[in-house]
C-alpha cells in the first residue's frame, strides 16, 4: 500500500507551475513554455524516480540485546536494496516502537544496510512485526511517498524489571543472602553441558578437557536455595495491576537467580521447575512475557520440596492457594 | 546548511540576475543594488552571520520605494519588477538562516528565469536556461538531505548528472508536447525589437545610411527550392517624395484572405513556387518580408493586410521574433496598374529633368529608358555610407546627382525614381533586404540590418518591373566560426523560441509515418545533418557526465591513493581482482623489473602515509610523484 503526500514545498511549487502556465498561455512565449516544461518535468521525475527509489526494498529488524518494557532498548533495522543496478538514496523507517526513525541514506544495488534504532515498548508481549512504514521523498522535496512493507517475525518484550530488595521480606531477603553465601554448597552429584549463563567457576576443566567440550559441575539442590515465585493471574481482570504482579514476580525471578537461588515458579496452569543460572531466568521470561490471567487455578499444591514461598498477588481482596504459604508482595503497593 | 547547499544556492541566485542581465533590458542604475550580492554571497560562502533583521528590514523597504518610483518614472511595471527581483536577490543573500531561506532564494530565481524569458529569445538565455536547470536539480536533490538533516558528506554527483539528464530529455519532451497558444491575450510582449527604419509609411530619406553600419540579424532564411541570388527581400513601397520624406500616398490597408492555413494574395497552385521559411528577428514594424512576387503566407496570426503598393502586414499586439512561410513565384516584374500618383514630383526638378531627358534621349521604349537610367547611375556615381553632407538651399537629391555623386541605396534609388517620373514613366521606391550570406552550417540564408536596401519598381507595359540602380559593394566575409555560431542561434530560433502548432502536427505525422512504415523512411541529407548535430550534442553531453563522473571517482581518494592506484595500473593490476591486491603482492609482482628499486620506494612511502598515520610533507609529495613519473618511465623504454 502506498500513500502519497504533497510536502509545503512542493504545493508552492504547484502554485507556481499554475501561474507558469497561465502566463504561458496567455503570451504564446515559447520560453516560457520551456519554464512550464522544466517545472512538469521536476514534478514527473519527483513521482517517477520515488517510485522507483522505493521499488524492491525490502526489511529485516533484529534484536542485538533482550527487550523489556518501559524501558530504552536498540534494535537493528536492515534495509536491502534487491534492485539489480539502481541505488536507492533516503529512505526513512519507523519500526513499531522506534524512538526516531531509521534513516537510509544509501543502499547500493543488492546491497544492504544497517541502522540501530532507539526502541522502547510501554508493554510486555509478543509484537507481530507485520508492515513498518517507509517513507521518502527522494530526489526533490517536493512529493514524499509512504509505502507500507511486510516484516516476517516478532518481537517478544519482557515484563518490566524493577529493583525488589526493598519491597521483598526478611524471609526472602535472608534466603538470597544464604543462597549467595552457600555458592550452593558442595555436594557436586552430577556433571553437565555448560549452558549459557552458568559460573565459569563451576566448569569441571578435567572433564572439559577430556571431551573438548565444556561441562559443569551441579551440586545438590539445598532446600534453603530453593524459591517458589506464585504469581497471582487469577480472573477476575487485574488490569495495570495485573502487569505490575508480572513485572514484580519477573523482578523476583532475576533477584532470586542473581543471587544463586534455585527458582521455581507457579502460575495458573504454568509451573516453571526449578533452576538457575540466566538461561533459566530467560525461560521465566518467555513464559512471564506472555502470560495471561486464567479463570481456574490448575497447578498442583505445594509439597515440602518446594522450598521458601513468595506469592505475588494483584491486591489484597485476591485470594490465592499459595497466599498462606510464605511471603505475599502486593502489585497493588508498588 | 552544509557548505554545497550554500554554493548551490549561490549559483542559482546569480544564474537566476543572469537570465535577466542577459536580456540587455535591465537598467543598470536601477538594479545598482543587485551588486550587493557579490559580498553578500561571499559572506554566506565564508560561514558568516546573516544580517541583523532590522538591516534587512530597512533594505527592503527601500528596495520597495526604489521599486515604486521605478514603475512611475519608466511606466513599466515588469521592468521594475525585474529590477526588484535582482535587489531582493542580493538582500536574501544577507539572510539565509533557515532551509526555507534557501528555497525562498530557488523561486524567486525561478521567477526571474520567467521574467528574463518574456525578455529575452537570445540563445544567451537558453545557456543560462541549462545552467539553471543543472542547479535547480543539484539544489533541489541536496535541499531533499537537508530536509532530512543529513546534507553533509553525501556523494550526489552521480544521481545529480542522471537526474539532470533525465530532466533535460523530459522538459524538452514536455516543451514538445505540450498544447501551443501563439496568441497574446493579456498585456504586450516585453521583447524590444531592433530598431528599423524604411518599414513604415514615412521614412526620412537618409536614414538607411545608419541602419547599413549595423549588423544585427534581422531574419534568417530557409529556401525551398534553393534558387540563386539575387535575393530582394520586399518589404514596403513608398510613392510621395517631397524632397526629404519618402510617404505612402494611400495608407489604406485591407485583409487577406485566408484558405485553410494560408493568407492567399493571388490564387496560385503548388508547382513553380519557391517557400521562403523566415525565422524574423523582433523588429519595431508590422511589415514581412518575402520574394516578388508573394502569392501568399502561411503565419501564425489573427489576420494580415496588405496595401496597394504591394505590402504585407501581420496583426502583431508584441514585437516578438515570428516565423512565417512565403509562397513566391520569383520573377522581376509582375503585374500592376498606373496611378497618377506614380508620377508625383517634389518641386524644383528642372534640372533633373533635364538631366534625365539627356540620359534616356536614345532609349525606344520605357523599358530602354529605365535600363539606360538604371546604367547612368551604376556608372557614374560612387557607394559611400558617408556623403557629404547637402549645402543649404541645394535639394537632397540634386545635390547627389550634380555635386557629392556619391551616396547609398536611397540616394540611387531615389534619384532613379525621379528620373523615371521625370521621363513619364510611372515608378515607386521599394524598401527591404537584399542579399544575405550563405550558411554552410544550417544551409540558410543570413540577413542582416546592413542588407537594409531601397530599389526601384517601374510599371512599363502593365508590369512592375525591379531595377537597383545601386553599384554593387563587396560583401564582407564572416568567419567560419561566426557562422556556426549563428547556425546554433538559428536552431535556437527555429526549434525552441519558434517552435509552433505546426511543429508538433508534423511531428506527429512523422512518428506515425515511422510506425506505418515497414522499413525505415528515407532521410534527406539536410535532416540527417540535423540528425547528427543533435546526436552530436548528446554524445556531448554524455562524455561531459562520463568525464565528470571520472573525476568524482579519483576525488573520492587522497594524493597518495591516487597515485598509488595509477602505479598499479601501470604494472598492470587491473579488473576486478586489482580492489584486492595488497601493496606486497605489488611489490612482488614487479620484482626483476628494471624499476623496482623506485617501485619499493614508492610503496614504502604510500604505506607510511596511507596506514602510518604520517601524511607526506611536501617536499615527499614532490618526490612521490617523481618517483611515479620514472616508474611510467622506466616501464615505457622496457616495452619499447
Amino acid at each position: 500500500m502506498k500513500q502519497r503526500t504533497i510536502t509545503r514545498e512542493g504545493k508552492r511549487f504547484l502554485v507556481a507551475a499554475f501561474l507558469i502556465a497561465v502566463a504561458a498561455v496567455n503570451t504564446g512565449n515559447n520560453l516560457i513554455y520551456l519554464m512550464l516544461s522544466l517545472m512538469l518535468s521536476f514534478l514527473l521525475l519527483s513521482e517517477v524516480l520515488l517510485n522507483i527509489n522505493m521499488k524492491d526494498l525490502s526489511l529485516e529488524v533484529f534484536h542485538p540485546a533482550p527487550l523489556f518494557a518501559s524501558e530504552e532498548a536498540v534494535v537493528t533495522v536492515v534495509l536491502r536494496n534487491n534492485k539489480r543496478r539502481i541505488v536507492t538514496y533516503s529512505v526513512s523507517c519507523m519500526p513499531s516502537g522506534a524512538l526516531r526513525p531509521a534513516y537510509f541514506v544509501k543502499v547500493g544495488p543488492r546491497g544492504k544496510e544497517e541502522q540501530d534504532v532507539g526502541v522502547l515498548f510501554p508493554q510486555r508481549g509478543l509484537y507481530r512485526h507485520g508492515h513498518f512504514p517507509l517513507r521518502s521523498g527522494y530526489p526533490f522535496i517536493l512529493l514524499a511517498k509512504t509505502r507500507r512493507i511486510a516484516v516476517e517475525g516478532s518481537v517478544l518484550v519482557y515484563p518490566a524489571l524493577r529493583d525488589v530488595s526493598g519491597i521483598i521480606g526478611e524471609g526472602g531477603s535472608g534466603r538470597a543472602d544464604a543462597a549467595r553465601r552457600s555458592e550452593s554448597g558442595d555436594d557436586m552429584y552430577a556433571l553437565r553441558e555448560f549452558r549459557h549463563g552458568d559460573d565459569w567457576r563451576k566448569i569441571h576443566w578435567k572433564a572439559s578437557a577430556r571431551t573438548g567440550e565444556l561441562y559443569v559441575k551441579e551440586y545438590a539442590e539445598y532446600e534453603s536455595e530453593k524459591v517458589t515465585i506464585v504469581l497471582d493471574n487469577l480472573l477476575p481482570e487485574g488490569g495495570a495491576l495485573f502487569e505490575k504482579a508480572v513485572s514484580l514476580a519477573a523482578s523476583l525471578a532475576r533477584y532470586f537467580i542473581e543471587n544463586g537461588c534455585f527458582v521455581r515458579v507457579v502460575s495458573s496452569g504454568k509451573i516453571i521447575s526449578f533452576g538457575k543460572g540466566e538461561e533459566h531466568l530467560f525461560t521465566i521470561l518467555d513464559i512471564l512475557a506472555v502470560i495471561r490471567e486464567e479463570e481456574t487455578w490448575g497447578s498442583p499444591a505445594q509439597d515440602g520440596r518446594d522450598g521458601f514461598f513468595i506469592t505475588v498477588m494483584k491486591s489484597r481482596r485476591h485470594s490465592n492457594p499459595y497466599a498462606a504459604t510464605g511471603e505475599a508482595v502486593y502489585a497493588e503497593d508498588l | 546548511m552544509p557548505k554545497i547547499s550554500r554554493y548551490l544556492t549561490a549559483l542559482l541566485g546569480v544564474t537566476g540576475c543572469i537570465g535577466l542581465l542577459v536580456t540587455g533590458e535591465i537598467n543598470p542604475v536601477m538594479a545598482a543594488g543587485g551588486l550587493a550580492i557579490i559580498p553578500g554571497y561571499y559572506r554566506v560562502l565564508r560561514g558568516r552571520e546573516a544580517a541583523p533583521a532590522w538591516v534587512i528590514g530597512a533594505a527592503s523597504l527601500l528596495t520597495l520605494g526604489v521599486f515604486a518610483f521605478d514603475s512611475i518614472v519608466s511606466g513599466d511595471v515588469f521592468l521594475a519588477v525585474a529590477h526588484l527581483t535582482i535587489t531582493f536577490q542580493a538582500i536574501k543573500s544577507y539572510d539565509l538562516k533557515e532551509p526555507w531561506d534557501h528555497l525562498q532564494v530557488y523561486f524567486m530565481s525561478l521567477l526571474q528565469m520567467v521574467i528574463g524569458s518574456e525578455m529575452s529569445q537570445s540563445v544567451v538565455f537558453g545557456v543560462v536556461f541549462v545552467l539553471f536547470l543543472v542547479s535547480l536539480v543539484a539544489a533541489m536533490v541536496f535541499a531533499h538531505f537537508v530536509k532530512e538533516g543529513r546534507g553533509a558528506h553525501i556523494r550526489l554527483a552521480r544521481p545529480i548528472v542522471v537526474i539532470s539528464l533525465l530532466s533535460v530529455t523530459v522538459t524538452s519532451a514536455f516543451f514538445v508536447v505540450l498544447p501551443r497558444s501563439s496568441y497574446t491575450f493579456l498585456g504586450k510582449s516585453h521583447t524590444k525589437g531592433i530598431r528599423t527604419t524604411g518599414f513604415s509609411d514615412r521614412v526620412d530619406f537618409g536614414s538607411f545610411g545608419e541602419i547599413k553600419r549595423d549588423s544585427t540579424v534581422v531574419m534568417r532564411v530557409e529556401l525551398d527550392p534553393d534558387i540563386p541570388a539575387p535575393y530582394y527581400w520586399r518589404g514596403m513601397s513608398l510613392d510621395y517624395f517631397d524632397g526629404t520624406e519618402w510617404r505612402n500616398s494611400s495608407p489604406r490597408q485591407s485583409r487577406i484572405e485566408k484558405s485553410g492555413d494560408e493568407y492567399v494574395l493571388n490564387p496560385h497552385g503548388r508547382s513553380g513556387l519557391v517557400e521562403q521559411k523566415i525565422y524574423l528577428e523582433p523588429i519595431d514594424s508590422d511589415a514581412i518580408f518575402g520574394l516578388t512576387e508573394i502569392m501568399g503566407i502561411r503565419v501564425d496570426s489573427f489576420s494580415a493586410r496588405s496595401d496597394s503598393g504591394g505590402a504585407v502586414f501581420l496583426s502583431r499586439k508584441s514585437s516578438r521574433r515570428v516565423n512565417y512561410s512565403v509562397l513566391s513565384e520569383v520573377r522581376d516584374d509582375y503585374p500592376g496598374v498606373a496611378s497618377p500618383r506614380y508620377l508625383q514630383l517634389p518641386r524644383g526638378m528642372e534640372r533633373i529633368r533635364e538631366l534625365a531627358r539627356t540620359v534616356t534621349s536614345l532609349g525606344r521604349s520605357d523599358g530602354e529608358k529605365a535600363r539606360m537610367i538604371e546604367r547612368y547611375l551604376k556608372r557614374n556615381y560612387s557607394y559611400s555610407l558617408e556623403p557629404s553632407p547637402p549645402v543649404r538651399g541645394r535639394g537632397l537629391i540634386e545635390d547627389f546627382l550634380f555635386y557629392g555623386r556619391k551616396g547609398f541605396c536611397e540616394h540611387f534609388a531615389t534619384s532613379m525614381v525621379l528620373m523615371l517620373r521625370a521621363v513619364g514613366i510611372p515608378a515607386r521606391i521599394v524598401n527591404g533586404y537584399c542579399g544575405g550570406e550563405k550558411n554552410q552550417y544550417g544551409g540558410y540564408l543570413i540577413v542582416r540590418q546592413s542588407d537594409a536596401h531601397s530599389w526601384v519598381e517601374a510599371l512599363i507595359g502593365g508590369q512592375w518591373r525591379r531595377f537597383d540602380p545601386t553599384p554593387a559593394v563587396a560583401a564582407p566575409q564572416i568567419p567560419s566560426l561566426a557562422l556556426f555560431l549563428d547556425s546554433l542561434k538559428m536552431a535556437w530560433a527555429r526549434y525552441v523560441v519558434g517552435f509552433k502548432t505546426d511543429d508538433q502536427k508534423a511531428i506527429l505525422r512523422a512518428l506515425s509515418s515511422l510506425l506505418a512504415s515497414p522499413s525505415f523512411p528515407a532521410v534527406g541529407w539536410k535532416r540527417l545533418r540535423m540528425y547528427g548535430l543533435l546526436i552530436t550534442l548528446i554524445g556531448i553531453a554524455l562524455a561531459s557526465a562520463l568525464l565528470l563522473l571520472r573525476g568524482v571517482k579519483a576525488g573520492r581518494h587522497g594524493f597518495a591513493s591516487r597515485k598509488y592506484l595509477a602505479m598499479r595500473k601501470l604494472i598492470g593490476v587491473r579488473g576486478r581482482r586489482a580492489g584486492a591486491t595488497t601493496p606486497g603482492e605489488v611489490m612482488r609482482m614487479s620484482q626483476g623489473s628494471s624499476v623496482e628499486e623506485e617501485i619499493r620506494e614508492f610503496l614504502g612511502m604510500y604505506v607510511e602515509d596511507r596506514f602510518g598515520k604520517r601524511p607526506m610533507m611536501p617536499s615527499e609529495r614532490k618526490r612521490y610523484g617523481l618517483l611515479l613519473k620514472s616508474i611510467r618511465t622506466g616501464l615505457k623504454k622496457r616495452r619499447g
